[in-house]
């Protein structure tokens, strides 16, 4: 059994120290001097210090040297390195001295084969060294060592150029594989490329192979050349163009074929069957040889250009330059005909020109498309009211720009270009004055026409110009005037007529055939006319139109007609004048007729009015004459019982006059627009209670209030109880049978309406629209009625002037009901 | 016996005047105030004369006049037609009535061309 050690490690270290062989012990890849001894120091040739440095840091001579690279590998492998006679170079003394060594690195390993430790003895064997053997081998040695060092590093190296020209040349391969399949591409391409070339080039190509000149190939431009298409390729070419036979060029093929020299044909002419014709077709061409690699002749290549076009056109110049030749001797002696007619010319021009200049009328003569005045005369610049300067050799626009907007450049144009001449009448035109200001519009008869030069080409226009402005003036007022005469007479509804003085020849116009009672478009003969006048009058008017013809007087008289057609009867007002000569020499008799039945029913009305007023007048007059009459008889016997009768009479009668004054009063007042109103707020039914008190009392009627009792207006309480007062009187005079005579009250929102209703025997439809005119009265059954016939209408002003609305409804038989409104409140 | 007088006028008033004159003349006095009423009963009157008025509200005097004078039993009756109407003078050119009366008329004018026909008749 081991007994424990009695020393420590540091005594066992220093005690081993004191060895006279050199001793050191590394540590780590970096070789850390944990121990080196004396002997080791001085070998080294340094001191302790050294301890706890690397070996490189302690030595650094040794850089250079194999022995830290050995120390390591004895680290890293763990495998001793024994050697003998090393030479070590070793700064000793401040000097570079070699040393060899017998030495021996090795490695301390742990349990686990781990190396912790490099142990390294050596033995100073210089002095041994001295032998030449040993010194050559360890110089060998150290040349080996070099030497496989350097070659270790070559190797290295090659190695990584190994590798590297390895990895180029797999991408070399891959770049070749690329490039072979892409030239091999590009070589079908180029060929199929080449193959369309051949096929489309502009240039006749074929080859043919053998003696036999089988046709291998034939482009487009050589089958359309030959006019065969390719089911020519495999046969012969004699197969193939029969139409060659003995024309000579299976001949040269055949010399070329045999003597393998190349043939050129130029311009050579080859009948060639095309479309079924032989067609005379000229060529350029060559037939080149095809060698094979010995250099015999197996086949012919034909390329040829067709150049028929360029001898025919050769053929034509020469023709035309021989015609041209022609030609220029005829053009010579036209040449000398032309300078004699331009003198002619000349002359005949300065004729024309004399002549338009003597013209009284405006021309001018235009030449070429421009229209270049280029010639005028004096009325024509009097017209356009310039010298001959300063329009000579100007174009038209340039002197008048204001015509470009105005249809004569384009006319102009038109009549050069031949579209023959223009002739308008009236036509305006405006010319602006000299200082281009004010315009002027003139309107003219206008005339333009070609002129022509030898050839019968035009040239230029000439145009005359004739200003009927006044003319066309005067017809446009004379226009004017006879279509407001015509408006007038229609308006007028004047029916006029014309007679000749000498022919008699009676013209009608349609409104007076109208009048006649004849269709305006029908035949009207003056006979025709005066048998319509009645009776009474014909011989009158028929002689006051003879003696106003004969004495040229003039007539005014109103007859009356019978219609031709409705046979009714018109009052007509006729005039009659004679107009002395006109510029035919012709006097005419000529006037208006004039439909005045309306005046004259209003005439008639008015007087029957007149005399119905008197009369209404008169009746009371009478009464009051013969009461105060009998009065006076009473005078001395006034307790007379027939006194008091008599004096109510004339009273009565005397209220009847003033009544009877008001009305009429009240109708012109009306007329005049002078009718006043006296407005107040009432009410209706109490203004209906009130009024009609003589109607009421008389017994023979009921009047009936209804409806709207408590409705109030606001208007004129007098002027409407007079328009009841009329209505309820008409009720009582023309439905005196009627009781009950109902007085209704409505309110209908705005206004009221109040309504006059008997039932009595009504009135015809036909009445009812006049039932409210002036001076109307319906008189029923033949029989006449007091009074003035003015009360409807009256009550109609009165009702009226309050904007309100006055009505009947009325049907035979059933009665009446006539009705007004009143705005409930004036506006 | 008094003389008879037929009256055809249709305005009371004038009627009433007419009758007061008449009767002071003596004479008994009829009055009507439609052409149907005087047409109706005048032959059974037999009347010394007959007055008539022109504008009557079923009829006129001038065809009334026209009737007497073409009825056997009446047609020596004078006639008088009075008026108001201002177309008198053309009334009586085509009208055989014995007498034409304007109104208003005087009444001692009237009643003195009334005695006048009827005296004369006698």
């Amino acid at each position: 059994m081991p007994r424990e050690r009695r020393l420590k490690d540091n005594q066992i270290i220093q005690i081993l120290c004191r060895s006279d062989d050199a001793v050191a012990i590394y540590t780590g890849a970096e070789i850390l001097i944990e121990v080196a001894n004396p002997a080791m120091q001085t070998a080294w040739g340094r001191d302790a210090s050294v301890i706890g440095l690397t070996l490189s840091e302690a030595l650094p001579e040794i850089e250079d040297q194999p022995f830290l690279g050995m120390l390591q590998e004895v680290w890293k492998t763990g495998i001793d390195n024994v050697g003998t006679a090393i030479p070590a170079d070793l700064l000793i003394d401040g000097k570079l001295q070699r040393y060899y060594f017998d030495y021996a690195y090795r490695a301390v390993k742990d349990e686990n084969g781990q190396v912790y430790a490099i142990f390294h003895t050596a033995r100073d064997v210089t002095e041994k060294v001295n032998d030449r053997e040993e010194l050559k081998v360890a110089r060998e040695r150290e040349e080996l060592l070099k030497r496989e060092q350097v070659l270790n590093e070559e190797l290295a190296t090659a190695n990584e150029k190994l590798i590297a020209a390895q990895e180029r040349l797999r991408i070399l391969n891959h770049e070749l594989e690329d490039r072979v399949v892409e030239r091999t591409a590009e070589l079908s391409r180029s060929e199929s490329r080449l193959r369309y070339l051949l096929s489309d080039a502009p240039v006749a190509i074929a080859v043919l192979r053998g003696r036999e000149l089988i046709v291998e190939s034939a482009n487009k431009m050589v089958l359309k050349a030959w006019g065969k298409t390719d089911e020519i390729i495999g046969k012969t070419l004699p197969e193939a163009i029969p139409e060659l036979n003995g024309q000579g060029f299976l001949d040269i093929l055949n010399a070329v074929y045999t003597e393998g020299e190349p043939f050129y044909g130029s311009e050579v002419k080859a009948l060639l069957r095309q479309n079924g014709k032989l067609e005379e077709v000229y060529f350029n061409f060559v037939y080149q040889p095809i060698k094979d690699e010995s250099g015999n002749t197996d086949g012919i290549m034909i390329t040829a250009s067709i150049v028929t076009e360029q001898v025919f056109g050769r053929n034509q110049v020469q023709h035309l330059n021989e015609e041209l030749i022609a030609i220029n001797e005829e053009l010579n002696e036209s040449q000398g005909l032309l300078m004699s007619t331009n003198l002619d010319l000349k002359a005949s021009e300065m004729r024309l020109d004399k002549i338009i200049s003597q013209l009284p009328v405006p021309v001018v003569v235009l030449m070429g498309q421009d229209q270049i005045i280029a010639t005028t005369n004096e009325a024509l610049l009097k017209y356009w009211d310039r010298t001959k300067e300063e329009v000579a050799g100007k174009t038209m626009l340039q002197v008048f720009p204001e015509l470009r907007n105005q249809p004569y450049p384009d006319l102009w144009k038109r009549v050069l270009a031949g579209e023959g001449p223009v002739a308008k009448l009236e036509i305006p035109v405006t010319y602006s004055d000299k200082l281009g200001g004010t315009e002027h519009s003139f309107h003219i008869d206008y005339h333009c026409q070609a002129l022509t030069d030898l050839g019968g080409n035009n040239v230029g226009v000439i145009s005359t110009i004739l200003d009927v402005t006044e003319k066309v003036r005067s017809r446009k007022q004379i226009e004017k005037a006879e279509a407001q005469l015509r408006l007038a007479i229609e308006s007028s509804k004047l029916g006029t007529w014309y007679i000749d003085a000498l022919t008699r020849e009676f013209k009608p116009s349609g409104r007076l055939k109208q009048i006649f009672g004849f269709y305006e478009d029908e035949d009207m003969p003056y006979n025709a006319a005066t048998n319509q006048i009645l009776d009474e009058y014909r011989q009158l008017v028929t002689e006051a139109v003879d003696d106003a013809i004969l004495n040229g007087t003039s007539y005014d008289m109103e007859y009356r007609i019978k219609g031709f057609r409705d046979g009714a009867i018109r009052w007509v007002r006729a005039t009659g004048k004679l107009y002395g000569e006109d510029d035919n020499g012709q006097a005419s008799f000529s006037g208006t007729v004039q439909n005045i039945t309306e005046r004259k029913l209003e005439e008639q009305r008015k007087d029957d009015f007149l005399s119905i007023a008197s009369h209404e007048l008169k009746t009371p007059i009478t009464t009051l004459k013969g009461a105060l009459q009998l009065l006076n008889r009473y005078k001395d016997n006034l307790s007379s019982g027939i006194v008091p009768r008599l004096i109510e009479q004339a009273n009565g009668s005397v209220e009847k006059i003033t009544n009877l004054i008001d009305d009429l009063l009240n109708t012109t007042r009306t007329k005049e627009g002078q009718l006043h109103l006296n407005l107040s707020t009432f009410i209706v039914s109490k203004l209906l209670d009130d009024c009609c008190q003589h109607v009421r009392i008389g017994r023979k009627h009921e009047l009936i209030v209804q409806g709207d009792l408590l409705l109030k207006v606001e208007a004129d309480e007098a002027r409407i109880d007079q328009v009841v007062v009329n209505l309820v009187n008409n009720a009582t005079k023309y439905a005196p049978d009627s009781r009950d005579i109902y007085l209704l009250i409505e309110d209908l929102g705005h206004v009221a309406r109040i309504s006059v209703r008997d039932s009595g025997p009504g009135i015809p439809k036909e009445k009812i629209p006049h039932l409210f005119d002036r001076y109307y009265r319906a008189d029923y059954g033949g029989a006449q009625y007091s009074g003035l016939g003015l009360g409807l209408y009256i009550s109609a002003e009165i009702i009226k002037r309050h904007n309100g609305e006055i009505g009947v409804e009325s049907k035979l038989g059933e009665g009446s009901t006539f009705w007004f409104t009143l705005p409930k409140k004036v506006l | 016996m008094k003389k008879r007088i037929c009256v055809l006028e249709d305005n009371d008033e004038i009627l009433e005047i007419i009758k007061i004159v008449l009767e002071d003349e003596n004479y008994d006095v009829y009055g009507f105030g439609t052409v149907a009423a005087f047409m109706a009963n005048y032959l059974d009157l037999k009347p010394d004369l007959c007055l008539l008025d022109v504008m009557l509200p079923d009829g006129n005097g001038i065809e009334v006049c026209e009737a007497i004078k073409k009825h056997p039993e009446s047609s020596e009756i004078p006639v008088v037609v009075m008026t108001a109407n201002s177309r008198m003078d053309k009334m009586r050119e085509g009208s055989n009535a014995n007498d034409f009366i304007a109104k208003p008329f005087d009444i001692n004018d009237f009643a003195h061309r009334i005695n006048r026909l009827i005296t004369v008749d006698i």
